[in-house]
């Protein structure tokens, strides 16, 4: 699955890993929110990605924070929006890694999903055949403004109105 | 009212390029129909049963004279001349092409408007009171609070895919105009028992197939918390609203299934506890915001005008528009002018790009240049000088707009129906033609009074049956359509949703159907007994004698 950022394409090196015969062999792994009681016994100093479902309850893991380096929230449809609800509350909660939106992300959410809190979008392989780097690029900034708060972290993302409203500038 | 700075007209300029490329990427095939659909959709632009339909905002449905013209403009180039104004404030082209659908667009951004979040899972077009500003019974004017939803809710990055639609309304009078007892969130703009500002917030109201009287969520918001609660809500929304069946997705579904309390619980922790997107404006935004709607100023005039005493002395239909279509104003010499978009026998809410153009001529000449769009498809203009009363009418007269029928049993909500919907069951707009000719008699419809019908040609209920005096909801059943009646509905502050009365009628049977509970009402009523006020003290049970003792 290619992995989006502001740049564009980007690489990783992070594997998902499901099967327990495996969880602590492969270096880094993002397992699923399940198995992750399981990783953080014998795993402890080496990177730690988990992946959640859109409708977990990612409370549990806030005493973890320290420990995980990447949350991926999956996107089973791109019209399913509990993903962008869900990055928001995980930061709310105080998560500072990375943070990934993964599965069915359309190039015209890229802007949506790092307003809300992710940092890259993990996209399906079927989506980026269709709709390539330069799809990304294009849709990412096709807004420079918009009504809420501003990114910190996203230069040459879209610029809060509000804010240039206050400092008189456009 | 509110005029877009360099920002808002950038976006709105960025999102006509923006769905220029979303339209040539789908014609390329990279993105597919399913992708394609909301992004659309979030552009106004539905696919109908004959054509596609361009759905176009009219925030809170306040129009300049010169969106109007524009409007009336787009009719002629790329419609059939006409324009269906919405029980959402807006308004509706049904013939549009596809091809044609960004130009439009980019001549709509020229004069400040656009088609965004008209449609689709996001929060939809904020609505509120038609006589915001002007109205006699207003303690706060809620277009500043609308104005800054409809800032928030655009593009919101978090909202903008929803389990299903979401509408907001906003009223600052008691006497609710703007139906906010039947909206996802109403908003009633409150003083608390120290006279500060604030919101009573209302959940979970609705219409459809499932119809809901919206409960209270806060009794008391101050002004300052409005949007990070309002983000509260919809966080709590969107993490826990059904997926699962798109006809119970929408918020009254939650509430109702979880229960008001237990959703208050999640909203007040998600609020204590939240960062959000949102930074609450600060008191210069909101002063900025806000002087867009300062009173104009106004002539110090007489209460009485004794123009437009002698017209009505001497010209007994301009008297009769006078006391039915005009309301009262909350500076002395001025009236609020409702214009009819129900002429008898017409379409309910179509206006001809020719009655547009003559809507806004009116306008500039005698009410600010402003025109006000009202969810039960009427327009109003909303600082008319008594004096210039008369004129005003003749102008109306002139195009065909002076019928003097506001709230009367002529003045029909109906959807689109079968005639241009996909989704209908039934015929909406004959069935409203049928009745409006049954009544057509100015003194009988005065004689009856105030009532509303309200017509859908299927159960999503578009046409707001639910909440009608009379409601009407077509249905078809083996080939055939047929009409369900419900009494008593109300979308005011005394919101209720209306019971059926018993078995359905075939299509020629409602406008005699609807004249047989009209004649029971008659008969029953004490007094100046209001038809929804007789119907409370009864109950159905005279009506449903009337309809079903012959049989």
């Amino acid at each position: 699955m290619p992995l989006i950022r502001d740049e564009g394409l980007a690489e990783h090196s992070w594997h998902f890993v499901d099967e327990e015969k495996l969880i602590g062999r492969i270096v880094p792994m993002i397992v699923p929110l399940a198995r992750f009681n399981d990783i953080l016994e014998d795993h402890s100093g080496l990177p730690i990605g988990v992946a959640v479902a859109n409708d977990s309850d990612v409370g549990v893991i806030k005493p973890h924070f320290g420990a995980i380096d990447l949350i991926t929230v999956d996107f089973p449809s791109f019209a399913d929006g509990r993903g962008f609800s869900l990055a928001q509350r995980l930061c709310d909660l105080g998560f500072a890694g990375e943070l990934w939106a993964r599965g069915h992300v359309i190039p015209d959410q890229y802007a949506f999903a790092r307003s809300c809190g992710f940092d890259a979008v993990l996209v399906d392989d079927e989506i980026f055949a269709r709709q390539g780097e330069a799809d990304w690029r294009a849709a990412a900034t096709s807004l420079s403004l918009r009504y809420q708060k501003n990114n910190s972290d996203w230069r040459g993302g879209p610029r809060s109105i509000r804010e240039l409203r206050r400092s008189g500038q456009l | 009212m509110y005029r877009y700075d360099e920002f808002d007209r950038q976006v709105v300029d960025e999102r006509v390029a923006q769905f220029r490329e979303q339209v040539d990427r789908r014609l390329a095939g990279r993105l597919t129909e399913e992708e394609f659909k909301p992004l659309r959709l979030m552009n106004g632009l539905y696919l109908q049963l004959h054509a596609y339909m361009l759905r176009i905002a009219i925030p809170y449905g306040t129009l300049s004279s010169d969106q109007m013209r524009r409007l009336a403009d787009i009719g002629d180039k790329y419609d059939k001349g006409y324009g269906h104004f919405t029980t959402r404030q807006n308004i509706q082209f049904n013939w549009p092409k596809l091809e044609d659908v960004p130009a439009i667009l980019g001549e709509l951004a020229e004069v400040e408007m656009h088609a965004i979040q008209t449609s689709g899972n996001c929060i939809r077009n904020v609505t509120s009171d038609p006589w915001a500003g002007v109205a006699a019974d207003e303690i706060e004017d809620p277009r500043p609070t609308a104005e800054l939803i409809r800032q928030w809710s655009t593009f919101h990055p978090e909202f903008s895919f929803l389990p299903r639609k979401f509408k907001i309304a906003v009223t600052g009078s008691p006497n609710d105009r703007a139906a906010v007892k039947v909206h996802d969130i109403g908003l009633r703009m409150i003083r608390n028992d120290v006279g500060i500002p604030g919101y009573e917030v209302i959940v979970g109201g609705g219409q459809g197939r499932t119809p809901f009287v919206g409960v209270v969520l806060r009794p008391f918001l101050p002004t300052s918390d409005l949007l990070a609660y309002l983000e509260a809500i919809m966080r709590v929304y969107n993490l826990h609203g059904r997926r699962d069946n798109k006809y119970k997705a929408r918020i009254k579904i939650l509430v109702h299934e979880e229960g008001i309390d237990k959703i208050r619980d999640e909203i007040e922790a998600e609020f204590s506890g939240a960062g959000g997107l949102e930074v609450e404006p600060d008191v210069e935004e909101m002063s900025r915001i806000a002087n867009y709607f300062a009173s104009p100023v106004y002539e110090e005039l007489p209460d009485k005008s004794a123009v437009l005493d002698a017209f009505e002395a001497q010209n007994p239909e301009f008297a009769k528009w006078a006391r039915v279509n005009v309301a009262e104003h909350k500076k002395l010499g001025y009236a609020i002018a409702n214009i009819s978009l129900k002429p008898i026998g017409e379409a309910p809410g179509d206006a001809t790009s020719d009655q547009m153009r003559a809507v806004a001529k009116l306008a500039d000449q005698y009410s600010l240049s402003e025109i006000r769009v009202t969810h039960t498809q009427n327009l109003v203009l909303a600082n008319v000088k008594k004096d210039d009363l008369h004129v005003l009418w003749e102008g109306l007269v002139a195009a065909k707009l002076a019928d003097a029928n506001l709230g009367l049993v002529t003045d029909i909500i109906a959807c689109p129906g079968l005639d241009f919907c996909a989704l209908a069951t039934a015929r909406s707009i004959p069935i409203a033609q049928a009745i409006s000719n049954r009544f057509s008699n100015g003194e009988r419809q005065s004689k009856i009074g105030e009532l509303s019908i309200k017509i859908s040609g299927c159960i999503n209920a578009c046409g707001h049956h639910h909440v009608g005096h009379i409601g009407i909801l077509g249905l078809e059943k083996r080939g055939e359509e047929f009409y369900q009646i419900s009494l008593g509905g109300d979308a005011t502050e005394d919101a209720a949703i209306g019971e059926i009365v018993g078995k359905g009628f075939a299509h020629e049977e409602v406008a005699d159907a609807v004249e047989t509970i009209v004649d029971a009402y008659l008969a029953q009523r004490v007094d100046d007994e209001k038809f929804i006020e007789t119907y409370r003290r009864l109950g159905a049970k005279p009506f449903k004698e009337a309809l079903y003792a012959a049989n």
